[in-house]
């Protein structure tokens, strides 16, 4: 009987904790390289469920189980992991030369606050006052061989698929490093558009599947109609379980002032 | 719960203000010089419920964590400084900068304001200012009785003075370029200031430098793509509709939770 109102909160809890995910997604429907996150959940695990008027037998090595069973109950349900959709979003023309956008797998690596590597699929960059390509954020950006100088008094940058940054006369600025992992999974979501590599990620040499377009920044890959669709089941869900825990409290009660009464 | 809650009211208070700033530049469609702003967001921190790679019950790790996003804010705003139509006025004093360049502007309190509006006037002194009076930098006077002003690429002026067979010089415009034209800072009027990230002013001729030569007889008209603009604000309000149903549904889980007890 408690359990049955104890299955019923950990519904509501997990469809709760459900709907705070749908919602980080549609808030960032707009948000530049934004990857949508969704939520799994899991069983707890089975009980059986035995008669308990049958006593253990004492045995003079341990005991023996005689209960005889009557099947099995299920616990309820938790959260059981968070996943990033790393599916590729739209592509959106600007016009702006320093806005860049990833096509396939991988990422560009910015450098934060505390001096590590962070991994962000936003490229709308800019220029520092100490000429270093920075994101709009003030993160640098690191290349190849470190951060990338844009000189002053350029006439035109231009970005070539595979990361080479050059200038009206052909001269190298630098290379942008995309890095891609072995297992995307386990990214961190630090905000800001930012990823951290996690544990146990190793990043993969010599990344390949990967084309830069520039004048181009990648939308949110947030699917609105799946998520709306979610939402609805999110709402129903919940319905289902509270209109559980009510009943059981029903029931509960009925036994309280009922069961004894001649 | 509450999170979702209020993931929906940073979205709406986000798309809220990129409706403010695509109003700004629908306002400015007709203003000479105006360039577009765009508004960059970004998703807010994330809460860690369970780290990926921490050890599950049953003596494996947990391929992926649950991590729950706080919503989203606006990361940046910048200027989109490609190049407006060219409009033709046939005044000799409307000059257009072909390319990258700022007009430097003499402020009534001795600073340099730059703008891209080149829709200049005489004064009763025949000096060459803009719309709102303020001296081009450096003063260029037209003499009086002078007919036929001619403006070059290269920014030089002369003039048709009576009593002189060839045309004469008065004067030089000069335009000034940044590494970073969107750390400018807006003050309004077509006027932007200097500042730590747009780099200091490096003062050329037109055409010289990567900067663009002058254009006689045009005015650059707004850069703002009125259509692109709609198309923006159509998503901007759907986004603000899934952000509002967001709070509604997080209010009716509420709304069920605290009527769990009856």
């Amino acid at each position: 009987m408690i359990r049955g109102l104890y299955i019923g909160a950990s519904g509501m809890v997990a469809t709760q904790q459900r709907m705070d995910v749908i919602s980080n997604n549609l808030s960032n429907s707009n948000t530049t390289g934004y990857k949508e996150v969704n939520i799994v959940n899991k069983a707890y695990p089975k009980k059986d469920l035995v008669r308990t008027d049958d006593n253990l037998q004492d045995l003079p090595r341990g005991t023996i189980d005689k209960r005889p069973p009557i099947g099995s109950l299920n616990t309820g349900v938790a959260s059981d992991g968070t996943y990033t959709n790393f599916r590729q979003g739209q592509l959106r023309g600007t016009e702006n030369p320093f806005d860049l956008a990833l096509e396939g797998e991988g990422f560009f690596v910015v450098e934060r606050e505390n001096g590590q590597e962070a991994y962000t699929r936003d490229g709308s960059l800019t220029v520092s006052s100490n000429n270093e390509l920075v994101t709009t954020r003030g993160h640098r950006v690191l290349g190849q061989e470190g951060p990338i100088t844009i000189p002053p008094n350029m006439e035109r940058i231009s970005v070539t698929g595979r990361g080479q940054i050059v200038d009206q006369d052909n001269n190298i600025l630098g290379n942008l490093r995309v890095a891609q992992f072995e297992n995307p999974m386990k990214l961190e979501q630090l905000g800001r558009n930012m990823f951290s590599q996690g544990e146990a990620n190793n990043l993969i040499d010599n990344p390949q599947n990967y084309k830069i377009h520039q004048g181009q920044l990648e939308r949110s890959n947030v699917n609105a109609i799946q998520q709306m669709i979610n939402m609805i089941e999110v709402n129903r869900h919940h319905e289902v379980q509270s209109k559980v825990i009510k009943q059981q409290n029903k029931l509960l009660g009925q036994a309280i002032s009922k069961v004894g009464r001649a | 719960m509450i999170r979702s809650l209020f993931n929906g009211a940073t979205g709406m208070r986000a798309q809220q203000f990129n409706v403010d700033i695509v109003s700004n530049n629908l306002a400015n469609v007709n203003t000479n010089g105006y360039k577009r702003t765009r508004a960059d967001f970004e998703d807010l921190f994330y809460e860690h419920l369970k780290v990926p790679g921490s050890p599950s019950a049953e003596a494996t790790e947990h391929p992926t964590g649950i991590a729950v996003g706080m919503g989203v804010r606006c990361g940046a705003t910048s200027k989109v400084y490609s190049q407006g139509n060219a409009r033709k006025t046939e005044n000799p004093l409307d000059v257009m900068i072909k390319g990258d360049g700022f007009y430097q502007i003499m402020q009534p309190d001795g600073s340099i304001a730059y703008s891209r509006d080149g829709s200049f006037k005489m004064d009763g002194d025949g000096d060459i200012v803009t719309s709102s009076g303020l001296y081009l930098e450096p003063q260029i006077t037209i003499p009086e009785d002078a007919t036929n002003v001619t403006i070059r690429g290269d920014g030089t002026v002369s003039a048709q003075v009576p009593g002189n067979a060839e045309p004469q010089q008065v004067g030089q415009i000069e335009v000034a370029n940044f590494v970073n034209p969107a750390g400018l800072r807006n003050i309004g009027s077509n006027l932007l200031k200097e500042t730590t990230a747009s780099g200091a002013p490096q003062v050329v001729t037109p055409g010289t430098e990567g900067s663009g030569e002058l254009q006689q007889g045009f005015i650059e008209s707004s850069n703002v793509d009125v259509i692109e603009a709609l198309t923006d604000l159509i998503a901007m309000q759907r986004a603000y509709e899934f952000n509002h149903r967001t709070i509604r549904t997080s209010d009716k889980m509420l709304a069920r939770a605290t009527t769990l007890l009856q």
